[in-house]
């Protein structure tokens, strides 16, 4: 874009600082932030401009003002850039350029009658600082999460990979207000076909703003109207390198404290980076732990529903008498009450997440328990179904990624209403539905329900289960990475003791 | 445009569907947990249902009730009951049907049939007849014990098969055991002992009628003959003489029984073939693991010889149990043991018909053949 411009336009320069300051005043109308500060030094004009709020305004003072008022040397824009200590200073024509310039932070000096501009860029970003992760919290292993400063981020992801390897290619996405967005991988793993899809669909996202990666998410994913994420998208630094290692690609955005990770199998998210940190058979009792958590949160209410819907029988004796007894007094259907209930439970998270943690957390459990035992006392609920919709509740909040708790979530009330109209029959509608679309489902053109369609025994070992380290010495290989083993596989049936 | 027709003919055909499926919501339902088959007293013909269901009702806190309907059939003795709650009756629950003495003698195949067409109703529902009348045992026993009658039945029975201590007879076995040729069922009997119902014999059935019964020490038999045995609670009573120089503590015992008693767990198995298939001959090896629990006389065990008499004198005892039992079935001409099966498949055309083993079981001879392991007999488990 610049380039074009400057075939078109002629230079701005020489120009008086008079003319020069009506001009930028001009041209920033609504502006009230637009410093400029015109100096007098062996008679000649300086005149230096900036947003004051966008740069760092003590190396200003100390490194250009000072040093430029304080000799005695005749100044121009050579001897300026070769003696002021300020690294970044290059030659400015145009005046589109300079009001680009100043709105990312550059600082603007400009001696009268010399043909050119200087500018240096030294911005100022307001950032916070880092902080433990806060949807993905994990119990041992790295704790840091990342921030909304792509700099912070790029610093926590090189010092997690100190390889030569490493590629961060810099995108600019949006076309209102262009974004900085980088694509990570590592070169010798990441399959290549896999970066090519990222990238061109990276390029040829059109849109005006692009807010935070989950929005650029939804852009580049393969179906944007499914009920699943395709990406994970992680606020871990640890789990994005562990990804990258693993011949995965990786999507940093500026101003987004979450990064997106691609290609994901439906598996993915029920991973967590402290599957890894554990010992491995406590590793993988978790992950099951998870995958079954998923199945009951799914299909536990309607379950209830439909039973006592439709199939009393399935439901053993003793079972059946005190869900019997507790649902004698509930004057209404069983679908309807299950909908209320599940309501209630998301009306609780909701405003547990909206509310500042203190006062969320006693509304958690205030409505929980108040709510939950007046409800049956009054007779509106019955106590067994409230053990049901509070374990699924809970079943939903295991998934490491909140996208698909979420989603999960969302899902149980299709179900509920399919089993609440056809019984089981109704949820098995529901589920092989959901089946077919996941069967569907691609994520970067990867299939997303791999390995288990298409079948990849040699992948179950990190998926459903996982094996000790020693024995993973090959890679996820239905991502296809280009570097099939992480180590020799001789190496993990070496014995470790060699004396003795 | 193929897409929303799609969706639209999903939508439609799912709003259809519901006119399918009868829901029946648990707390309108009257759910039938037992029931009791007899003939009726006042029309012939007719029979006579006593039900035992759970009703869930806000106000009332107690859930069993007992109910009573006639009619020419199960279902129509069902609607007949029907009038009498305002639950609607349904038998998915059913865990015991018991039987009337007099309508079991007549045959209870017709009932079975229907439950078996049902598919609301469970095939694994145990089956039981009743010494009386089954109304009989559940009108009392309701009153007597204070838990559900059936609940209390059911769970009498399942303890003992459980125990290994029966051979375990739902719907399914029977039905299975009635077609097949050379083999008649068996059933628990529940007989009133001061009002309170109790678990007295067994039932022996030519096809589906009940002719005589057994006692539950031979049910045990019959069981350890049919399937493998894991621990089972058995009492043997073996002849004392033979022990006699190999008691403990002689001068002090005031017992003048002529008779051991011995408490035993025991494990086994049996296999059974023929040896002549054109005389009926068979032959039945039973290996047993016995593990002592109790003496009525302390013995002095740790002798080998004790242990060798002892294995001797049990397996002459229970060998001998055997052909009492296998004599008493052929005066009956009901063979539980299922002889018959086994002729069939070694005969060489395979083909037999109840009548003619019916002819042939009272001639068969079975050489009853156990042998006895002693397992530990120091602490008892």
């Amino acid at each position: 874009m610049r380039k074009k411009r400057k075939q078109q336009l002629n230079s701005l320069f020489p120009i008086t600082v008079e003319k020069l300051e009506q001009l930028m005043n001009e041209r920033f109308e609504n502006n009230p932030d637009l410093s400029i500060s015109t100096y007098e030094h062996q008679d000649k004009k300086i005149a230096v401009f900036f947003i004051g709020y966008l740069i760092q305004s003590d190396k200003v003072e100390n490194f250009l003002v000072k040093p430029l008022l304080e000799s005695k040397k005749e100044w121009t824009n050579n001897l300026i850039l070769n003696e002021i200590p300020i690294g970044s200073g290059q030659e400015t024509k145009l005046l589109d350029d300079i009001l680009e310039g100043l709105i990312i932070g550059e600082v603007f000096v400009y001696i009268e009658n010399e043909d050119s501009a200087i500018n240096y860029l030294l911005p100022k970003k307001e950032k916070r600082s880092l902080a433990k992760a806060e949807t993905e919290s994990v119990v041992i292993g790295p704790q840091v999460a990342f921030t909304e400063s792509m700099v912070t981020n790029l610093n926590l992801i090189r010092w997690g990979l100190r390889s030569t390897d490493l590629v961060l290619e810099k995108i600019m996405v949006g076309k209102r207000t262009p974004r900085e967005v980088r694509l990570v991988y590592l070169k010798s793993i990441a399959n290549e076909t896999d970066i090519n899809t990222m990238r061109q669909r990276l390029q040829e996202v059109e849109v005006d703003a692009v807010e935070d990666s989950n929005v650029l998410m939804q852009y580049i994913e393969d179906s944007s109207t499914s009920i699943f994420p395709q990406f994970y998208s992680t606020e871990l630094p640890d789990r994005a390198v562990y990804s990258l290692t693993n011949g995965r690609i990786a999507v940093l955005v500026e101003n987004s404290p979450t990064a997106i990770i691609a290609p994901t199998t439906f598996f993915n998210f029920f991973e967590s980076t402290e599957d890894l940190y554990m010992r491995w058979n406590a590793g993988s009792f978790l992950r099951l732990l998870r995958f079954i958590a998923m199945f009951i949160s799914v299909t536990l209410t309607p379950m209830y529903v439909a039973a006592v819907t439709f199939h009393y029988e399935i439901i053993p004796t003793q079972l059946l008498i005190s869900i019997g007894q507790s649902r004698a007094g509930v004057p209404f259907p069983p679908i309807f009450e299950a909908l209320f209930l599940e309501l209630m439970i998301e009306l609780l998270r909701e405003a547990g997440a909206r509310l500042p943690t203190k006062v969320g957390q006693t509304i958690g459990i205030v409505g929980g328990v108040v709510i939950g035992t007046a409800a049956v006392q009054a007779g509106i609920t019955s106590n067994i179904l409230i053990i049901f919709i509070t374990i699924s509740a809970l079943a939903s909040f295991t998934a490491p990624s909140y996208l698909m708790g979420t989603s999960i979530r969302v899902l149980r009330f299709p179900m509920i209403i399919l089993a609440g109209i056809l019984g089981i029959i109704g949820i098995m509608f529901g589920i092989c539905f959901m089946l077919i679309h996941l069967l569907k489902l691609t994520s970067l053109g990867r299939p997303y329900l791999s390995p288990i369609y298409p079948l990849r025994l040699e992948d179950f070992n990190k998926v459903l289960f996982r094996l000790p380290q020693n024995y993973q010495w090959k890679r996820f290989t239905s991502f296809r990475p280009k570097d099939l083993t992480r180590f020799s596989k001789n190496k993990a049936a070496e014995k470790k003791d060699i004396d003795e | 445009m193929l897409n929303r027709i799609l969706i639209n003919l999903i939508i439609i055909s799912f709003i259809l569907f519901t006119g399918c499926v009868q829901s029946k919501e648990l707390e309108t339902l009257g759910i039938l947990n037992t029931r009791g088959v007899d003939l009726s007293k006042e029309n012939n013909g007719q029979i006579e249902t006593t039900l035992l269901i759970y009703q869930f009702d806000a106000q009332n806190k107690n859930i069993s009730k007992l109910l009573s309907g006639t009619g020419n059939t199960l279902k129509d003795a069902r609607e007949d009951a029907n009038n009498k709650t305002t639950f609607l009756l349904t038998p998915g629950q059913i865990r015991l049907e018991l039987y009337g003495k007099e309508i079991a003698q007549k045959g209870i195949l017709r009932y079975l049939a229907a439950l078996a067409r049902d598919s609301r109703a469970s095939d694994t529902m145990l089956l039981a007849i009743s010494d009386t009348t089954a109304k009989d045992v559940l009108m009392k026993g309701q009153s007597q014990t204070e838990i559900n009658v059936g609940q209390f039945l059911h769970g009498v029975i399942d303890t003992e098969y459980n125990e290994d201590s029966l051979l375990r007879i739902d719907l399914q076995t029977f039905s299975h055991m009635f077609a097949d040729i050379g083999h008649d069922p068996i059933l628990p009997i529940i007989s009133l002992e001061n009002d309170l119902p109790k678990l007295s014999a067994m039932a022996v059935f030519q096809d589906d009628k009940y002719v005589d019964k057994i006692s539950l020490d031979d049910g045990f038999l019959l069981n350890l003959f049919q399937n493998r045995v894991s621990s089972a609670p058995v009492e043997l009573t073996i002849p004392r003489e033979p022990f006699k120089k190999y008691e403990q503590y002689k001068e002090i015992s005031k017992n003048k029984e002529e008779e051991l008693h011995i408490r035993v767990l025991l494990k086994g198995k049996s296999k059974t073939k023929m040896t002549n298939v054109q005389e009926q001959h068979f032959k039945t090896d039973i290996d047993l693991d016995i593990e002592i629990q109790e003496f009525s006389q302390l013995l002095n065990i740790e002798n080998g010889h004790v242990a060798d008499l002892l294995k001797k004198e049990i397996a002459k005892e229970i060998e001998q149990q055997y052909d009492t039992l296998l004599n008493k079935l052929q005066e009956i001409n009901a063979d539980p043991f299922g002889f018959g099966n086994i002729y069939r498949s070694n005969k060489k055309d395979g083909k037999l018909t109840k009548k003619e083993w019916r002819e042939k079981f009272p001639e068969i001879k079975v050489d009853f053949n156990v042998k006895v392991r002693l397992l530990n007999y120091g602490t008892t488990q």
